[in-house]
């Protein structure tokens, strides 16, 4: 009697154990498939009086996002304030997404410092940061997933270097002081003008993300130096700015410009010739790649702390090709 | 006879786990489990049984689900491309005869006639028909985002009045014009692509173009080109569901793609796409191995457009309900697992307890239990046999039964053939004396003498029990005494002292007498001195008589030896026949009452010799019984 009852008790051991472990592969099987939360906070999701180009590149970061979501079986939450400019309301919108606690925050951060201490609580409560476009202050991001703006720089000031001669100088107009995405550009385009010759820079010229302010400054340019070679714009509106300078003094062509973006005006400057070549972003990557890292840190997988979603430099030949296309026209 | 052991049934049972050093682990644990007994042979069958099947089901019905799964998803993703097929090559054939009603209108021919011959009035005249013909062809359809004929940078005609030629596009050189210069009058479909004809217009759109050839002279007179919105494409594509995370996309026979999800993720390297084998496939499906998950194709080749369309599944998640499938057999194996242990448990209990229990039997059995009868109920196998051993121990019983019978009586007679051997050695040395007293005249001790003899032999008789109490005991060795008293003329002195409380005990009868006379023949006759022989009677752990002479005595080494023709029957080298009523008393005791009870000889040379009687102290009441 005795040792059946134990050999009775052996089998029901066993079998309770094999019943827990079909269980826990079931469970762990099904959290795979990801009942993961994932918050995004962009600083834009789009107003009525948001400019075209800011919607346009968010609505592409998030198809990205949407892509990589549907692809490991996620289903983030978008939210954000309906202008880039709104930083307090994107700090109070990331502070009730900290509070809700979900595995994962992707942030787009409209300011550097403003949104530091939410990332570093986030960070404390255990919540999984990964940053995109703009960076915040402090470490609280396992991984800030954006542009390579130092290469982007580099690749607008190497086309530089090689559309004018040495002789002749060439300008930078930068749409803001002391942004880190300027900087960060402004130097690329210097060490890319370095690479490729003895170049004059008259300098940098702020334009304070004003294409009229840009427009008087690239006309100064032009009549104060005529020799001037080349203009390098930092983003789309000094570009614009720039271009439509360049065509009223009908030196297209003469004058060089090399600038970023690609807005509707600045592909038709290109096509025109106003516009020798732009260096664009890859905001469907940036959605994309944030996506697929956040998953690989809740997995506890080890990520770079910096992922660069690449840049692309497009002159008129080339606007066409297919790889060019879709960046210059998303859908 | 009673059962002397009683059967410790869990220490029997722990039995088989005794760790015996040098048996294999294997072994532990199978009687552990019990693994060689029957019902851990019915378990470990029925185990073995379902294990198999389990797994051959588990791994056969995944083999087997997966591939109607895959082959259900190839039908089913098949048929889906098939209507976006069929649905692109309708806005196809829509296309063509849109661009064939234009080429055909003559309107639109004069008007390019005339502008080619640079006849401004002429083309003027024809311009307006030619435009609303356009315009018109244009509003009933919303899928058509441009339609343009193209005669020169000057003799452009838009479907829409508003619209300008973009001067920076070089629209002969596109990509769309050449290909249907190559068709030469035939049409010609292009991939997506963003359409920049217009000025400040951009938009993705899928190009048909087709060179207006003169009805006339074949004369090729300009461009003519119908632009389908890609949206629609898109839309058709992307609303295609194939599960979670299946898309659907479209590749052009160059290996351009026509739409793709993520186009973008595969321009940057970060996807892969097995473009290359979804051209080398005529149609059909394949799957493969795509940055760790295994996909499965489906392409349609069939198009009209020269397009392949292909339906990508993952297959780890089509076979989710393959892999369900499993998990129930895996869920079931386990039910069966533990419905083998309660049916082996019942099963055991059928077989293996009767079983047990005749085998406990038969243990007590060796043991000694003859008093046993085995309860196997039932009409199986070991019922029978249970039946069986029960009259084989009953039978056993009875010659065990008969046999102690046999040696009770054979002990009895032995008993009885020792008390006799007294007799008549005594009765002749009595009547010899009586003899010798008459013949000298003695009446008055022959008086005595023949009245002690014959108070001595009443006492012997003593209704034929074997036990008697102290006090006669001692009254017949008192006339014993008295006899020999005066057959030895008062050379003999004797004196007998018994506790008060020793008298009602009981003892076998006649044992002082054969010790009195040991003591008399052969420690004091050959004397010259006069005899003194004591006896004493008195309890301690047992009733002990004790009968000391004052003779010869004899070494100890002699006087253990007189005693030491231990039970064997056999009697040693007695001195001349010294011994053989001592034995006599011995033999009588430790029959009665066991080897712990009976004689001890102290004695010395020349000091005499005195010899202890043990036996227990019994009332007078009690039965004294060893055995039964």
């Amino acid at each position: 009697m005795h040792s059946r009852r134990k050999l009775f008790r052996t089998a029901v051991a066993l079998g309770i154990a094999a019943l827990a472990a079909t269980t826990v592969v079931l469970a762990m099987g099904a959290r795979e498939d990801g009942e993961r939360k994932i918050m995004v906070v962009l600083k834009s999701v789009g107003a009525e009086d948001a400019p075209d180009e800011e919607m346009e590149f968010w609505q592409i970061v998030r198809h990205g996002m949407k892509t990589a979501s549907q692809e490991y079986g996620l289903n983030p939450t978008i939210v954000g304030p309906p202008r880039e400019r709104d930083i307090d309301e994107q700090v109070e919108i990331f502070a009730e997404v900290v509070a809700q606690r979900p595995d994962g925050i992707i942030l787009a951060a409209s300011d550097y410092e403003a949104l530091a201490p939410l990332s570093k609580k986030a960070r404390e409560k255990g919540i999984a940061l990964v940053t995109i476009d703009s960076a915040v202050a402090g470490d609280a991001a396992a991984s800030f997933v954006a542009t390579d703006n130092l290469r982007a720089g580099e690749k607008a000031g190497a086309e530089m270097g090689a559309l004018v001669s040495e002789r002749k100088p060439v300008a930078i107009i930068s749409h803001i002081h002391g942004v880190a995405t300027a900087i960060d550009r402004e130097r690329g385009v210097r060490q890319g003008l370095e690479e490729s010759g003895a170049f004059t820079i008259l300098g940098t010229f702020y334009a304070d993300n004003n294409p009229e302010l840009a427009y008087e400054i690239a006309i100064d340019l032009m009549n104060d130096h005529e020799d001037l070679g080349g203009i390098v714009t930092l983003n789309e509106n000094t570009t614009v700015g720039a271009g439509r300078a360049i065509r009223n003094r009908g030196r297209a062509g003469e004058v060089k410009l090399v600038g970023f973006d690609h807005s509707k005006e600045e592909i038709t400057f290109l096509e025109q010739g106003v516009i020798q070549a732009l260096v664009v972003q890859k905001p469907f990557n940036m959605g994309y790649l944030a996506v697929q890292t956040l998953r690989e840190v809740l997995a506890g997988r080890r990520v770079d702390a910096f992922i660069d979603t690449g840049s692309r430099l497009i002159r008129k030949t080339n606007m066409y090709e297919p790889q060019n296309e879709q960046l210059l026209f998303p859908f | 006879m009673v059962s002397e052991t009683k059967i410790d049934e869990r220490s029997e049972a722990a039995g088989p786990e005794i760790r015996t050093p040098g048996v294999s682990t294997a072994d532990r644990i199978a009687s552990f489990l019990k693994l060689h007994s029957i019902q851990g042979s019915i378990t470990l069958a029925l185990l073995f049984m379902v294990v198999i099947a389990i797994v051959f089901m588990g791994l056969t019905s995944y083999t087997v689900a997966r591939r109607a799964i895959l082959s259900t998803a190839h039908g089913y993703t098949g048929e889906l491309i098939t209507q976006i097929r069929t649905s692109i090559d309708t806005y196809i054939a829509n296309m063509e005869s849109i661009a064939e009603v234009i080429h055909r209108d003559a309107n639109v021919q004069n008007y390019l006639r005339a502008a080619n011959a640079d006849d401004h009035a002429e083309s003027g005249r024809f311009r307006e028909p030619a435009a609303s013909l356009l315009n018109s062809i244009s509003q009933t359809r919303d899928d058509i985002s441009l339609l343009m004929v193209y005669g020169g940078a000057d003799r452009v005609l838009f479907h829409d009045p508003q619209m300008r030629l973009n001067e920076y596009a070089s629209i002969t050189d596109q990509d769309w014009f050449t290909a249907a210069q190559e068709a030469r009058g035939g049409a010609a479909v292009s991939g997506s692509h963003v359409q920049n004809a217009v000025a400040d217009r951009y938009q993705w759109v899928i190009t048909l173009s087709r060179e207006i050839r003169d009805d006339e002279d074949n004369v090729s007179l300009g461009m003519l080109l119908v632009d389908l919105n890609f949206r629609v494409i898109e839309e058709l594509a992307s609303a295609i569901e194939l599960g979670e995370r299946g898309y659907v996309f479209i590749v052009a026979e160059n290996g351009d793609l026509v739409y793709h999800p993520q186009q973008q993720l595969i321009y940057s390297n970060l996807r892969e796409e097995r473009i290359a084998e979804v051209l080398a496939a005529a149609g059909g499906s394949f799957s493969a191995d795509v940055g760790g998950a295994e996909r499965l194709y489906t392409v349609d080749a069939e198009s009209d457009t020269n397009w392949k369309i292909v339906g990508v599944n993952y297959i780890d998640e089509l076979v989710l309900p393959a892999r369900e499938i499993q998990v129930y057999f895996v869920l079931f194996g386990i039910l069966c697992f533990f419905l083998i242990i309660l049916l082996s448990l019942r099963i055991s209990v059928r077989i293996s307890k009767p079983i047990q229990m005749l085998r406990e039997s038969m243990k007590s059995v060796e043991r000694g239990d003859f008093d046993i009868q085995v309860e196997v109920r039932g009409r199986t196998e070991v019922a029978d046999l249970s039946r069986d051993f029960n009259i084989m121990i009953s039978e056993i019983r009875a010659l065990m039964k008969s046999n102690a019978q046999k040696q009770d009586e054979k002990r009895r007679s032995e008993l009885r053939a020792l008390q006799n051997q007294i007799t008549p050695h005594f009765m002749y040395n009595t009547l010899d004396s009586i003899i010798w007293m008459a013949e000298g005249r003695e009446y008055d001790k022959v008086i005595t003498m023949t009245s002690a003899l014959g108070r001595l032999l009443r006492l012997s008789i003593s209704h034929g029990d074997e036990l008697v109490t102290v006090a006669n005991e001692i009254e017949h060795v008192t006339n014993y005494l008295r006899i020999q008293q005066m057959r030895y003329a008062d050379r003999l002195d004797y004196s007998i002292e018994v506790d008060q409380e020793v008298r009602r005990l009981t003892t076998l009868k006649v044992i002082l007498q054969p010790l009195v006379e040991n003591a008399i023949y052969h420690g004091l006759r050959n004397q010259y001195e006069g005899g003194r022989i004591r006896i004493r009677a008195y309890a301690d752990t047992d009733l002990v008589f004790t009968v000391t002479d004052n003779g010869v005595g004899m070494a100890q080494e002699y006087a253990d030896a007189l005693l030491a023709a231990n039970g064997d029957g056999r009697q040693p080298e007695a001195q001349n026949g010294r011994g053989v009523g001592v034995r006599n008393v011995r033999d009588r005791i430790q029959l009665y009452f066991g080897v712990e009870y009976g004689l001890r000889f102290y004695s010395e040379p020349d000091e005499g010799t005195t010899v202890e009687v043990r036996q227990p102290l019994l009332h007078s009441e009690e039965p004294a019984v060893r055995g039964s």
